[in-house]
Order: C-alpha cells, then structure tokens, then sequence
C-alpha cells in the first residue's frame, strides 16, 4: 500500500487493526495527555480519501480527509493563514457560515479573526443529533495551516479506507443519545459498523472502536453518547 | 512410519543435520542440539526436535500457494520513494 500521510502530530494510537486489507481502524482510547496534529496547506492533496477536491461553490473550500471522528472528549481546531496567502475573505466568511451549519451545537463555540491575515478556531465537543448516515463532519476543510489539538482524555477515531479500490468504499456516520435503541442495517456488499462508545446488543457489550461486520439487520442500545460509524461497500 | 537419517553435526551452533523423504524427493534440514547443563547433548529431546522440525518442514512443503501468487510474476513495479506504513497482518472482523 502507499504510504499514509502522517504529517507532524504527536498522537499515539491505542489501537491499529487491519481489517480483511479493507479498512485500517486507529483510535485514541482515551489520550493521555494533549496531542496536537498539524498540516501544511501544501500537505491537504497528499491526505487519503481524495481530500483536495474542491467544493463547487467556494475554492478555498475543498474536501476534508473524512476518516477522523472525534469519538468522546474535544478538540480544539484551528485554520490560519498570513496576507502572503491572499485569500478571498468572502470564501472565508462562506468557510466560517459552513462550519456553523455543519456542526451547529452551541458548545462547539466557534472564534475567528477574518482579515488579510487571521484565524478560525473551532473548540469541538462530541455531539451532535445526525439521526441519518452522512458525510463525517465537517466533510469541507480549507486551503490554510491546520492544527488539531486533541484534549487530554478524549477518544478519536480513524478508519482509512485501504482497498485498492477504496473508490467503492464509502465511510459515514450517525449520532446516538444516551439510551437510545438503533437498527442497524448492511448495505451495498459488505458493511462495518464501528461504535464511539461501548454499545449493547442482545444485552452483551460491543466493544468501542473495534470495527464489526454486519450481514444482517440488528438492534443495539446505546447507554450512552455515540457516534456510530459505518463503512460500507457499493 | 517415515524415517530419517543423522548425517552430520556442525559444531558452530550445535546444529545436527538430518535427511528426510517426503513425496518423491529427500529434503535436508538443519536443527539445533538440545544441550544438558554439563554441555553434553540429550538425545532422546534432540531426536524430539529434529521430528518436530521435520513435521513443520512438511507442513511447509504440503501448503498450498495462494491462487494468485503467480500473478505478478514476470511484472515490473516502481519502488516507492520513501518506505510504507508498516501495517498489522489482516484481521477478520467479529459479526455483528
């Protein structure tokens, strides 16, 4: 396989699992310390997943890796850029509008400072209401300096797709409240289902970030927050 | 019942060399010595590990080749700049 973009980060993996040469599961169980990630603007073609492609109505926006999920816990998000970049501000402000519609809780409080230079900070928590498999959030990142700060005690998520074909994989995700009861379905040919938190089906534990695989509806309750993640086959 | 056939001992490594038949053709393995705390050998553990070393020996000779380790024979490939992640062996995931 090629190699995976790894950029400069000091995040150590709990967990590392090469699921059937399809998927490759990472997590952070719970981190023990801060652990920041940082990527260049000039780094975004080289992450996974076709990240680069640009949004049709905004070229400073373009799609995000779209395998991180932040899985309990926060993180602090931050996008800066210098008046060397020459970025159109009205793209930033659309970026700024972006973010606050994709991920709308008020505790994910939202900072910026939009000029010839200047920043936009987004401090995350996990949460959220997305009752349908969609697109992991944001699915549109920015052509600026990244870094992610990831909070000392949370859990973070990463499955990259591996496949040779990963163009016929598709990674999504939905949210669950404490003690809600969720069907689960496969789709396409295979379907992985991954839970951000220990889950409960038939009344046994299902494991948090090992990746499952289903071949048939099933019912699990969530005790508490979770965001489930499925990745599934055309 | 197969057989096999001491043939040598190398004293670098305390290696004993034994022949062995299996299908139509004698293979060679090499095994070390199992040694008494006085330096001398135990025979009756060597002779032990020279037969299990030959019943994995023909575990290995019986396997079959994957179907299609034949397919990139023959075929040129780029070597990548820099090294690959390293990645874990496959594993199945559980049903769910």
């Amino acid at each position: 396989m090629k190699q995976i973009y790894s950029g400069d980060n000091n995040f150590t993996f709990d967990t590392s699992a090469n699921i059937e040469n399809e998927i490759l599961v990472g997590s952070i169980d719970s981190a023990a310390n801060d652990m920041y990630w940082k990527r260049p603007k000039e780094d975004i073609t080289l992450l996974p997943h076709d990240a680069g492609t640009e949004h049709p109505n905004n070229p400073l926006m373009v799609k995000n890796a779209g395998c991180h999920t932040l899985t309990s816990g926060s993180i602090e998000l931050t996008y800066t850029w210098t008046e060397q970049d020459n970025l159109d501000q009205i793209h930033l402000r659309n970026f700024v509008h972006y973010l606050e519609t994709v991920i709308p809780e008020e505790e994910n409080v939202l900072e910026h400072s939009i000029g010839s230079s200047g920043y936009i900070t987004q401090h995350g928590q996990a949460n959220g209401s997305v009752t349908e498999f969609s697109p992991i959030r944001p699915e549109y990142t920015i052509k600026t300096d990244f870094v992610g700060n990831l909070k000392k005690g949370s859990s973070l998520l990463c499955v990259i797709k591996t496949d040779p074909n990963a163009d016929e994989w598709f990674t999504t995700y939905r949210d669950a409240q404490a003690g809600d009861t969720i069907t689960l379905e496969p789709v396409g040919t295979k379907t992985y289902f991954i839970f951000g938190s220990v889950v409960q089906k038939d009344g046994q534990n299902l494991e948090k970030h090992k990746a499952y695989k289903a071949t048939r509806e099933t019912e699990i309750t969530c005790p508490e927050f979770t965001k489930i993640i499925r990745v599934h086959q055309q | 019942m197969s057989t096999y056939r001491i043939i040598d001992y190398v004293k670098a490594g305390n290696m004993y060399i034994a022949v062995f038949s299996h299908g139509s053709t004698e293979h060679q393995i090499e095994v070390p010595a199992v040694l008494n705390t006085d330096g001398t050998v135990h025979i009756e553990h060597t002779k032990d590990a020279i037969s299990n070393a030959i019943i994995d020996r023909k575990e290995f000779l019986d396997a079959t080749a994957p179907s299609n380790s034949g397919s990139i024979i023959g075929s040129t490939f780029e070597v990548n700049e820099e090294p690959s992640q390293p990645i874990s062996d496959p594993e199945s995931a559980e049903e769910l």
